[in-house]
Parts: structure tokens; sequence; C-alpha cells
């Protein structure tokens, strides 16, 4: 079994060590989820997470050190190889530098770093990346539902409506506030990347424009803007909400959640789709609320969930449309969104609740072909089912 | 019991839908071949395991769930039968939450056999009529 999900070998934009830095300039979500015996290499955000929970925040370069090394993967690399396409210094260099990145690499991706599991020595020559076998136990994300009014020092927000009352009297949020705010309380404390952050909600002009807009939301929410308390900024990392959440579900999330987990179970166990997400519409934004496939985590939970934009991504236009879509080149659509699996093809079946979309069953496949007019028939068939179980928004 | 003057694809049909109203889908090993497959409104299922993926799911939503045969025609590669099922709607089932209602529904499978064990199914099992019993459907979202 190979355990790598994501080795970036696209031949279109697979990641070399020199084209790292540039193409995470362009687009993070280009870059590939890669599964190690020890843990989970995020190089959209930098991150690595061990089987234990534990994540530790990775340097460009050892991004660059392991994307050279995932390239290679399982076979020996020499130190002047990766000198040279992770440095830039010529063959034969004396540079102690592989020798020191790969110890800082071990304290972190190594549970013990005298006794590899993944990041090996080869003797007199260099080093040998392990990404074979099954993939590691990671820990799921929390399966509590996601509070729906939040209490600030200076505020009730209703996430819900948008409303927000409190010291400087009631204002209403944005949609795309409102959506920034979801985002943020979705990630429950979690540090939400800046790039991830500026995607979801769709602001662009990057840095700059994301932290304006986080401005307008703390002039919102906070007593003193200036001086914030809830909507934190990580430097070089992205945005984190402190706040205690109040927990007040509008309805019983569990049923639902289940339901809606048999229909993704249907998809997948029973039709064959390698991959199918169910979204739930909250507004102008889409919430992934069940899946099959490398998405559902062991106890059934979300793995990473993500939120998209009505009109924005693959799904997000067949929700605006209000009508299904099958693309059979998905990464060469500019619309395309990669989640944790890079798609050739993606099938997205809005699910209408009298004549409103209200949620989405979205199927990818790696496999050209895969994805046939017979399942979109049976996922229009199984959204029509399902959908008098999804609020309506407008409601 | 069944009779010896039975043709071999009366016992097979009826084995078949013993199957259902016995809730033993261990028998699915020796009544159908590796490479059945199942047609139905909501899918193709392809292959022993995913049938009973497809019919261990409905029987945790029906656990009470029984068919009864309202008309068989055998001939020497079909089975025809035309049924209808009563059911408790008890857990989840394809996204619809527990509703505890019991339902009934007509449905009528055409089964192909080969070297005495089913190997394509056809299903026309009336299930929007059912759905519609539990709150669904909605309308349906055209390709466009």
């Amino acid at each position: 079994m190979v355990r790598v999900l994501l080795v970036a070998h696209d031949e279109t934009v697979g990641p070399s060590p020199a084209t790292l830095g540039a193409m995470a300039a362009a687009d993070p979500q280009l870059l590939p989820v890669v599964h190690l015996a020890t843990g989970l290499v995020d190089f959209a955000r930098g991150r690595f997470t061990r089987a234990d929970g534990a994540s530790a925040r990775l340097t460009t370069r050892e991004l660059e050190v392991l994307a050279f090394l995932v390239d290679h993967a399982d076979e020996p690399v020499s130190r002047d190889d990766l000198l040279g396409a992770v440095w830039g210094h010529h063959a034969l260099s004396l540079s102690r530098a592989v020798d020191t990145a790969m110890s800082r690499l071990r304290k972190k991706i190594e549970p013990d770093p005298t006794a590899p599991q993944v990041l090996f020595t080869v003797h007199g020559h260099g080093y040998r990346l392990l990404v074979a076998g099954d993939p590691p136990e990671l820990p799921p994300p929390p399966s509590a539902p996601t509070p729906r009014r939040l209490r600030l020092s200076a505020c009730e927000v209703d996430l819900a409506s948008g409303h927000v009352r409190g010291d400087n009297g009631a204002v209403v949020l944005t949609a795309r506030e409102r959506l920034m705010l979801e985002v943020l309380v979705r990630a429950r404390g979690q540090v939400v990347e800046a790039h991830s952050l500026a995607r979801q909600v769709g602001v662009v002009g990057g840095k700059a424009a994301l932290s304006n807009a986080m401005s307008r939301l703390r002039a919102k929410l906070e007593s003193d803007g200036a001086e914030p308390v809830h909507l934190l900024a990580v430097r070089g990392e992205g945005y984190r909400l402190d706040a205690p959440p109040v927990e007040t579900p509008p309805r019983a999330p569990d049923a639902h959640d289940r339901a809606l987990a048999s229909l993704a179970q249907h998809v997948g166990a029973v039709l064959g789709a390698e991959d199918c997400v169910v979204y739930r519409r909250a507004g102008e934004a889409l919430l992934q609320v069940a899946a099959f496939g490398p998405k559902r985590g062991p106890d059934g939970a979300l793995v990473r969930p993500l939120t998209q934009r009505l009109g924005e991504g693959l799904v997000g236009a067949a929700a605006a449309a209000g009508r299904p879509s099958l693309v059979r080149a998905a990464r060469e659509d500019p619309r395309y969104v990669q989640d944790i699996l890079p798609a050739t093809e993606e099938l997205s079946v809005p699910i209408l609740k009298r004549g409103r979309v209200v949620g989405v069953i979205d199927c990818e496949s790696t496999r050209p072909g895969a994805l046939t007019h017979d399942l979109e028939n049976a996922l229009v068939l199984l959204a029509a089912i399902a959908a008098p179980a999804f609020e309506d928004p407008a409601e | 019991m069944m009779s010896d003057e039975m043709t071999p694809n009366e016992r097979l049909g009826r084995a078949y839908l013993a199957i259902f109203n016995d809730h033993d889908l261990d028998a699915c090993d020796r009544l159908l071949t590796e490479d059945f497959v199942s047609h139905l409104r909501v899918g193709e299922v392809r292959g022993v395991e995913a049938f009973k993926a497809l019919m261990t799911g409905f029987f945790e939503a029906f656990p009470d769930a029984h068919w009864t045969v309202d008309e068989w025609i055998f001939t020497e590669d079909r089975v025809v039968i035309r049924y209808h099922w009563e059911g408790t709607q008890q857990a989840a089932w394809l996204g619809i939450p527990p509703t505890h209602q019991r339902v009934r529904a007509e449905g009528l499978e055409l089964l192909h056999v080969r070297d005495g064990r089913i190997f394509e199914v056809w299903n026309y099992s009336d299930l929007m009529g059912m759905a519609a019993l539990l709150g669904a459907p909605e309308p349906l979202a055209i390709s466009g």
C-alpha cells in the first residue's frame, strides 16, 4: 500500500523544490498533503501533525527538503543532490547545512529523533524518506456541533443572522464578515492560516486586504479594535478566535449529521464512489457536514472540514446554478478548489428544497471516467430524497 | 418448505427472497455471482460486498422489514418477482433522519441467472413513493 495520499506527481503542477515557493505564493491549494508513518505533512499550511495530535510549524527550507525527499520517496538521496536542489550549492560542497537541517527536521517529524521511523540516514551517502505503508491514525477533529452564538466581552453575536448586540449598540455583520467569523469559530481556537482564511471567505488582494477585512470585523466585535482580545493575529501564521462559545445548536444536529453520513456512506460504500462529501448551506457559505472516503476520520468526523462560498469553486458554482455539474478535467478548470485529494474529476449535485439550494452532494475521483452520468442520475434522486433533512436558509 | 418439484430457478428465487426476510446476508455468497450487479433507481451496485453494504444499511434503517410476494414468474434464465414490503424506519437512511414511521412500498425485480446463481438484478422498487411517505422527495435538479 502506498502511504502517500497526495504525492505531488501531477504532470502539470507537480512541485519540485525549485517551484515550491513559487507555487505556494501562487496558490497554496496546489500543494499536497503527504502521510508519513509518524504523521501528516501539510504543505499548504506548512505544518506537520503527529499521530499524537502535536503540531509543529515547518520552515520554508524544511518544506523544500521534504518536497524533494517526497519526490524521491523511498530512494536514497545524496547530500550533494539535496544541497544543489534546495540550497543551490554546487556538488561536492563541504557544507554541513544538510545534516543540520535534517537534525532539526527529525525533531519535528520523528517521535524519537535518535531512532528514526521515516527519515533515515544512508551512511556515506545521504538520506531516505520512507513513505510506504499504512496511513497513521490522526486525531479526529472535534465532532461537537458548531456553536451558533458567541458571547464576547463587548457583545453577543448570533452567527445565524449576523446580528451583534452589545456596548456599541446593535450592528449587523456583512455576509463576508459572518463567513469569516464562521470559519474561525469552526477552527475552535486553532490558528486558521491566512491564505486559507482569505480563500475560504473570498478575500483577494493578499494579506493586506485580509488584515483590513479583519480590522473592520474587530471594529464591530471588539471593545477596542486596536487592542483585540478575541480576534487575534498570530504573527507569520494567520488568525484565531479566542472566545468562550455558547453552545446553542438550533436543532438536533446529531440526528441530521447521522442522516447525512448515511447518504455519504451509500454513495461511497454502495455505489463505489471514491470520495463523497455532503455540504450544508449556511447563508452564502457551503459547509462540509458528512463524508465518505479520505475526508472521513476514524470516528466518522470530518477531516479538516472546509467551507466554500456560493458561486466559488466547482461546488459553489453548481450550488449557485442549482444544476448538477460533472467536470472531467477538474484541475484544469479555473474554478477548481483542491480539498485533501487532487481530483481528476468532480461531480457536484445541488440539493434543492422548495426550489432553493440547501446543500450539495459532491464526488471527486482520481480515476478518469469513474464519475458517470448514471452516478449523476443516482445523486439527483438521492438529493431529492435527502432534501427534507436540510434546513432551508431562507426560513 | 421447498418442494422437490420446484425448478432450480424457483428454488433460487425463493432463496433470494429469504435473504431479505431472514436478513441473512451470508447467503449472498452462494446465491450471487462475484460479478453481480444490481441496477437500482438510486445507483448501480456492483459486487457482492457492495450489495451487502446496501442491505446492511437498509436493515439497520428498517429492522422489521418484511417482503411479501404478490406474483412470481420463472423462466430458464430469469426470475421475476412482484412484491410489496413493509417496515418501520428506525435509523437514518439515504439522508433521511429516523422517522419511526411504518411504510409500505411495492416493487418488481427481474433476476438474471447464470449457472445457478444470480448475476444481474433490475430493481424497480417504488423508492420515490416510499421516500414520499417519509417526507421526501423534493423536485429533482436537472443537469444543464
